[in-house]
C-alpha cells in the first residue's frame, strides 16, 4: 500500500467547486500613486497634508500610505502602522 | 523548405503537448519564469517592474498554497492574483467593497512579499471556515502560515520584516496569541499543524458554511487547540486524552506507538478503541504512526476498517516533522450516505 495524494471526495465538493476562483489583491504601484489618488479626489488633500489615517489619525504621506478601503459609503485611507494594517487584514479576512 | 522537419513533426507536437500540460499543472512555475525574465527590464520599465513584482509574489504564494493543498485539499483553495490599478472609481470601490493596497517597486520586493502574503493569507487561508474559528486562534493560524510562506522562500529580509513589524509586536501585545502561536509552532514541528489542526478547521467550514457563527462554535476551536497542545507536548509512554467530542468538532487521534501493546495483544486494542469512539458518536479518526514498524501496524488497522459501513478512509499521507522519523497520517471519516 503506497502513499497517495488526498483524493477528491464528495464531502469536499463545497470547497472544490470554488477552487478555480482567484483571490484577487488589488494593488497600486508606488509610481502610480499620484494618478490613483487623483482619480479618487484625494491627491490635493495628501499634498496639503490634510489626509489622515482613518484608523490612527496620523497624517498620510506618499511614504506611509498603505491602502484605501470603503467604509460606511466612504473611501478611507490607512497608513502602514502595524495596528492599522492589522485592522485592514482583519477586514480582508471578513469579506467572505 | 521545411521538409527536413517532417520526420520530427510528431516529436515536436509531443514536446509541445507535454509543455502545455506542464504549464497547466504548474502555473506557479510559469509565473516564476515570467518574474525571472522581467527582472532585468524591470530596472528601467514600469510595465516590467509591475510584471516582476506581481509574478514573483504570485509564484511564491501559489507555490506555497499548492504544497499545503497537496497535504489537505482546500486549505488555501484560491490562487493569488495581484491586479494593478492606476485609477479607481469611488462608487465601484464602495459597491464591490474593494481594498487597494500600495506595493513598491522591485527594489523593495522583500517588503512587498510580506504585505502581499499577509493580505493573501487573511483572505485565502480557510476562506469558508474563518468566521467559525475563534478570532485569536484564526489570527495565530494566519501568523504561523505567513511565517511558513516566508521561511519556505528563504527570504531573510522578508522574514526579518515580518518578525520585527508583525509577529513580534502582536505576540508581545497579546499573550493568548503568543501562547497559540507557540502551540502551533510545536504542532508544526511534529507535522500536525496542517494535517490535523488546519484539516479540522477546514472541515468545520465545510460543515457549517454559510450558516451563522456562534460563540459555542468558536469555543470548540479553542478546545481543539488545547487538546492538540497536549498532543504536541506528549512524552513517550505518557497517556493523554486525544479525543474531542463537541457538537461540530468530533474527533480522536489514535497514536500507534506502543510496540509492547501490539506484541502482547495484536491490533485488537486499537480496533476496540476506534469502535468505541464510533459508538460514542466520534465522526473523525486520525491514525498517527511514527517509525517503520508503527506505520505497518497503522496500515493493518486501516485495512481492518476498509469495508466498514460507518467510516471510510479519506486519505493516507506522509507528514514531515522537524528531525523526526517518517510519520504517516491516516484519516477516516464518517461514511456519507
Amino acid at each position: 500500500m503506497g502513499y497517495r495524494k488526498p483524493k477528491i471526495l464528495k464531502l469536499q465538493t463545497v470547497a472544490l467547486m470554488r477552487c478555480n476562483m482567484e483571490k484577487r489583491i488589488l494593488a497600486v504601484h508606488e509610481k502610480d500613486l499620484d494618478a490613483f489618488l487623483k482619480s479618487l479626489g484625494l491627491l490635493e488633500a495628501l499634498e496639503k497634508q490634510e489626509l489622515k489615517c482613518a484608523l490612527c489619525g496620523s497624517t498620510i504621506t506618499k511614504e506611509n500610505f498603505l491602502c484605501v478601503y470603503p467604509e460606511n459609503g466612504e473611501i478611507k485611507v490607512c497608513c502602514n502602522e502595524l495596528e492599522c494594517y492589522k485592522a485592514i487584514a482583519r477586514r480582508m479576512g471578513k469579506e467572505e | 523548405m521545411m521538409e527536413w522537419l517532417l520526420p520530427f513533426s510528431w516529436t515536436i507536437i509531443g514536446i509541445l503537448v507535454l509543455l502545455i500540460a506542464y504549464m497547466l499543472r504548474n502555473p506557479e512555475k510559469i509565473e516564476g519564469a515570467v518574474a525571472l525574465l522581467s527582472r532585468i527590464p524591470a530596472l528601467w520599465s514600469l510595465k516590467f517592474d509591475k510584471t516582476y513584482v506581481a509574478s514573483d509574489v504570485q509564484s511564491k504564494l501559489d507555490s506555497f498554497a499548492k504544497s499545503v493543498n497537496s497535504e489537505t485539499v482546500g486549505i488555501m483553495p484560491y490562487p493569488a492574483r495581484i491586479e494593478w490599478v492606476s485609477s479607481a472609481d469611488r462608487q465601484a470601490l464602495i459597491r464591490n467593497n474593494e481594498i487597494v493596497i500600495k506595493l513598491d517597486g522591485h527594489a523593495k520586493q522583500e517588503r512587498n512579499l510580506v504585505y502581499a502574503a499577509v493580505a493573501y493569507v487573511a483572505r485565502g487561508l480557510l476562506p469558508f471556515s474563518r468566521q467559525y474559528v475563534d478570532d485569536r486562534v484564526m489570527k495565530s493560524c494566519d501568523l504561523v502560515i505567513t511565517s511558513k510562506i516566508l521561511r519556505r522562500e528563504r527570504k531573510e529580509g522578508s522574514l526579518d520584516i515580518f518578525f520585527k513589524e508583525f509577529l513580534n509586536p502582536i505576540v508581545e501585545q497579546d499573550t493568548e496569541i503568543k501562547k497559540n502561536v507557540g502551540i502551533m509552532l510545536k504542532l508544526d514541528d511534529s507535522g500536525y499543524f496542517t494535517a490535523i489542526l488546519l484539516r479540522e478547521l477546514w472541515d468545520l467550514g465545510r460543515k457549517l458554511y454559510p450558516q451563522e457563527t456562534s460563540d459555542a462554535t468558536k469555543q470548540e476551536t479553542k478546545d481543539l487547540l488545547q487538546m492538540l497542545e497536549k498532543l504536541a507536548e506528549k512524552k513517550k509512554g505518557e497517556d493523554i486524552n486525544t479525543t474531542l467530542q463537541k457538537k461540530n468538532i468530533s474527533m480522536t487521534v489514535v497514536l500507534v506507538g506502543r510496540p509492547e501493546v501490539v506484541a502482547s495483544y495484536g491490533i485488537d486494542p486499537y480496533i476496540k478503541w476506534i469502535n468505541r469512539c464510533l459508538e460514542n458518536g466520534i465522526r473523525t479518526i486520525h491514525i498517527l504512526a511514527r517509525g517503520k514498524v508503527n506505520i505497518i501496524v497503522a496500515r493493518v488497522i486501516a485495512e481492518h476498517f476498509s469495508n466498514s459501513m460507518k467510516i471510510e478512509k479519506i486519505e493516507e499521507e506522509r507528514i514531515s516533522g522537524k528531525d523526526l522519523p517518517e510519520t504517516v497520517h491516516i484519516l477516516f471519516k464518517e461514511r456519507v450516505a
